[in-house]
């Protein structure tokens, strides 16, 4: 029996993706009002992908990864779009980043649209393949991480989490609050936060850095 | 296992919200519902920003909440959608053995082990759960004047494989437990929904279009009111949102039915004042 011939990868990379704006964007009043005030973020020269160059900043490895979660299902029907929140305002197009993710076009160093997901699972819900858009942004944002391309928020969200333990800050309202409804003064141990360190220590996020 | 649950009220609620969790006690108190906070909790490794950035870091601090909860032999009870989706994913992640081994061997310096056997609930979930005729009991002051517009939020609700409180799409349970209050629900959710309260401080001008969205949504409807069991979503309503519908966190709406005074739950603390209402 005659072996299957492996695709050049090479070859696929060497398609380029058409530019082609998005009609949708063009359409959309929103879109016209917030580019009329001078808003580049809409513009596609703003954006810091160039929708024409293939970049194949993805490790083999990490593509391989990336296929167990099933991404050759999708087919881009592009169901996940629409019941995208944010992208009617302009933020994620996710079956742009499936199809990115897929042929490994995607720049995890500078990408923005992959941080203007909200998780709110609706792609993946809508989805009728079985393909789960959330989690391939959940991967793509762990190794967007790792190469320091991370939203200030989170970062110094991370840096309090890793701090304190707690993802929110502990003001005087707090306190007092607190004292007021007689509840229990809110404190994490200092055991908790050696065993926190420890996790810390053998895992991402105690390893990257977020300055 | 079912009661007594380990109480988790995440970071949110104990530290920007204290009036949530004082009538979220309050509530499962007249309930009878038993429980203690956890011990030696952290933050739960919020699902939007943080387990996104680091998988591995999110398995290992959730596996070692699950293993509090499972050697104290008790269920966890959240009170926030971000802490139920975050290690409800987790604990199913977990029950896969090859998964467990590797999140033990991250956990072993602490000395902790999982072994797959906690559970946990969501607060709308332990409501539902106790059923219509136990909590029309406690009802002593039906909400007639309110017609609420119904806001599960997205992580109670989705993956739906996972998050298992109600279906996904027309999700029922949160406008059941409205009606059993007296309450009229004129808004229920048909489409998912979202907040937007996972871009705040990361694309204000997107989250707030979102949130405009959803909210022009319920005011359509003619709704005076938004009930949600999430406090991010709370606090997206109550502190971002300009059309200045008042918003109830769904222990509010059960205190306030079961005879609880304003003052008693600090609906003060509200920034669209509740009084309006009534």
């Amino acid at each position: 029996m005659e072996s299957i011939p492996i695709p050049d990868l090479d070859l696929i990379f060497c398609v380029p993706i058409p530019k082609r704006p998005s009609l949708s964007k063009h359409r959309d009043p929103l879109y016209r009002r917030l580019n009329q005030k001078g808003d580049k973020r809409y513009s596609s020269s703003a954006s810091p992908v160039k929708r024409s160059r293939i970049d194949t900043t993805l490790e083999e490895g990490f593509r391989d990864a990336l296929l167990c979660y099933e991404l050759w299902r999708c087919h881009q029907c592009g169901q996940c779009t629409p019941v995208c929140p944010s992208y009617r305002h302009g933020g994620i197009h996710t079956r742009e980043v499936m199809e990115r993710a897929h042929v490994g076009a995607i720049d995890l160093a500078v990408d923005r649209q992959i941080w203007q997901c909200t998780m709110c699972n609706a792609c993946s819900e809508r989805c009728q393949l079985g393909v789960d858009p959330a989690h391939v942004i959940t991967i793509l944002r762990g190794a967007a991480t790792e190469r320091g391309n991370v939203p200030q928020h989170f970062k110094d969200e991370a840096k309090l989490f890793i701090s304190s333990g707690m993802s929110f800050p502990r003001t005087g309202l707090t306190k007092k609050m607190r004292r007021e409804f007689g509840l229990e003064e809110l404190e994490v141990s200092d055991q908790t936060m050696l065993e926190l360190t420890k996790i810390l220590e053998r895992t991402t996020l105690g390893r990257v850095k977020l300055e | 296992m079912s009661d007594p649950y380990y109480l988790f009220s995440g970071c949110l609620i104990p530290t920007r919200l204290p009036f949530l969790e004082s009538s979220s006690r309050l509530v499962l108190d007249r309930m009878g519902v038993e429980y203690s906070p956890l011990p030696d909790a952290t933050c739960c490794v919020e699902p939007i920003g943080l387990r996104t950035m680091g998988y591995d870091t999110w398995l290992t601090v959730t596996a070692r909440m699950l293993s509090i909860a499972e050697s104290g032999g008790r269920d966890l009870l959240t009170l926030c959608n971000g802490c139920y989706m975050s290690l409800k994913e987790s604990a199913h992640a977990l029950k896969d053995r090859a998964v467990r081994e590797r999140a033990n061997e991250l956990l072993a310096p602490t000395g902790r082990s999982y072994q797959g056997k906690a559970e946990v609930r969501h607060f709308m979930e332990v409501v539902r759960n106790l059923g219509a005729v136990e909590v029309q009991r406690l009802i002593v002051a039906p909400q007639t004047k309110l017609h609420l517009a119904i806001h599960p939020g997205c992580h109670v609700l989705r993956p739906s494989e996972i998050c298992d409180v109600d279906r996904s799409f027309s999700p029922s349970v949160l406008s059941d437990i409205a009606k059993w209050t007296g309450a009229e629900v004129v808004h229920n959710e048909d489409w998912p929904k979202c907040c937007g309260g996972g871009l705040t401080g990361v694309d204000d001008i997107i989250s707030i279009g979102i949130l405009n969205d959803t909210v022009d949504s319920f005011k359509a409807d003619g709704a005076n009111c938004i009930l949600t069991p999430c406090p991010f979503c709370f606090v997206q309503f109550d502190l971002k949102q300009k059309q200045g519908i008042p918003v109830l966190y769904l222990s509010e709406l059960l205190a306030l039915s079961f005879g609880a005074t304003p003052e008693q739950i600090g609906l003060k603390y509200h920034r669209n004042k509740f009084e309006t209402v009534r």
